[in-house]
């Protein structure tokens, strides 16, 4: 007997690729891509996983969180995968393919310029209060006010942008008082 | 040209640390964390890279997630319709096409049946009418019990006067009472 097609089948196939496909797009958007772990294979891994659960659970109940849940713990295995990937001993033979040496390539002595100003600013951040290094460290990995204001449960925005403001400035204060220059955000 | 970026450096010195240990709810749970929770999770987040950009992710991508789980239980509510169950159940439609079809065959087997039985009871009837046409006068030939039999006939005269030798009745009975 042949197999008719199940339209609702479809339909959620449908929307798990159009989801799958957003995934990967904001993966690239917000640079995980640059951290070892490949969009499409984890694209996939989380369509696997919805419809898993989606056969698992036939209660009816499939809750936005669960969903997120998905993704963070996907893209999460995909990192630490990386990760392992990244700290196994590179073979032995001689290879002509250059090595990606993070953002953008910098020269031996620009590059020893910047561990040093690295350090500045590691040593100047821990001269700070917690609670504002924290939302000063939030704020340079990309952070929006609001959510900053989400993360470190602060009361709004404008009280994170107070705190951000103050704590940059105590910042940049302390480097250049070291002489490490003026920096920028 | 030095890098003078704070953002980037920073990024670039934590990105070469050890990852801090990480749970995928920490990143989902949102609102319903505790204090203590949220602040330690900020401080994961201000130390990772990595789970500094998949936070913004989530963050970015929660509208679609919401999008998504409210399209398949809205589809899951529809498949789950009874009109629907029958549509999407193709083996039970066959299973009940086929049961249609024995239906049909056994109530034309039944037909025939019928048929049969009275055909063949209408050829039984026939018989045993041809049968009683001949043995009728068989039958009317036992005196036992006729008023015509000898043996309650009230005279010898009456007996005369029947000339049907074939009503002569039972010759036994006959002999011994009239002889």
């Amino acid at each position: 007997m042949s197999k008719v097609p199940d339209p609702a089948h479809a339909r959620l196939e449908e929307l798990f690729r159009t989801y799958g496909a957003r995934v990967r797009g904001l993966l690239t958007t917000y640079g995980l891509d640059k951290h070892g772990i490949d969009p499409a294979d984890v694209e996939q891994e989380v369509r696997i996983r919805l419809w898993k659960a989606l056969e698992r659970d036939r209660s009816g109940a499939f809750h936005a969180s669960y969903v997120q849940r998905v993704v963070a713990s996907t893209v999460i295995d995909a990192l630490r995968r990386a990760e392992v990937r990244a700290a196994e001993p590179l073979p032995e033979e001689d290879d002509d393919t250059p090595v990606d040496l993070g953002e953008r390539s910098v020269g031996p002595e620009q590059s020893a310029g910047d561990v040093e100003r690295m350090q500045g600013i590691e040593r100047c951040l821990n001269e700070i209060p917690e609670r504002r290094r924290v939302v000063v460290a939030l704020h340079l990995q990309g952070f929006s006010l609001q959510e900053i204001a989400d993360l470190a449960g602060i009361a709004s925005a404008e009280a994170a942008r107070k705190l951000v403001s103050r704590g940059l400035e105590e910042l940049k204060s302390r480097l250049r008082e070291l002489g490490y220059g003026d920096f920028e955000d | 040209m030095n890098e003078m970026s704070l953002s980037r450096l920073y990024r670039r010195l934590v990105s070469a640390r050890p990852q801090p240990a990480i749970d995928a709810a920490d990143l989902t749970d949102g609102s319903e964390m505790s204090q203590p929770r949220r602040e330690a999770l900020a401080a994961k987040l201000a130390s990772s890279t990595e789970y500094a950009d998949l936070a913004r992710m989530l963050g970015a991508l929660e509208p679609a997630s919401r999008a998504l789980a409210e399209d398949v239980v809205a589809e899951r509510r529809v498949a789950a319709h009874p009109a629907r169950v029958r549509e999407l159940r193709p083996a039970a439609g066959a299973r009940r096409s086929h049961a249609h079809h024995l239906r049909w065959a056994g109530a034309m087997a039944a037909c025939l049946a019928v048929a049969l039985g009275l055909w063949s009871g209408r050829v039984d009837q026939r018989g045993p009418l041809h049968v009683a046409s001949t043995a009728k006068p068989a039958a009317s030939a036992d005196r036992i019990f006729t008023s015509n039999d000898s043996i309650f006939s009230s005279s010898s005269e009456a007996r005369n006067e029947r000339p049907n030798r074939h009503d002569k009745g039972d010759e036994v009975f006959r002999a011994s009472f009239s002889g």
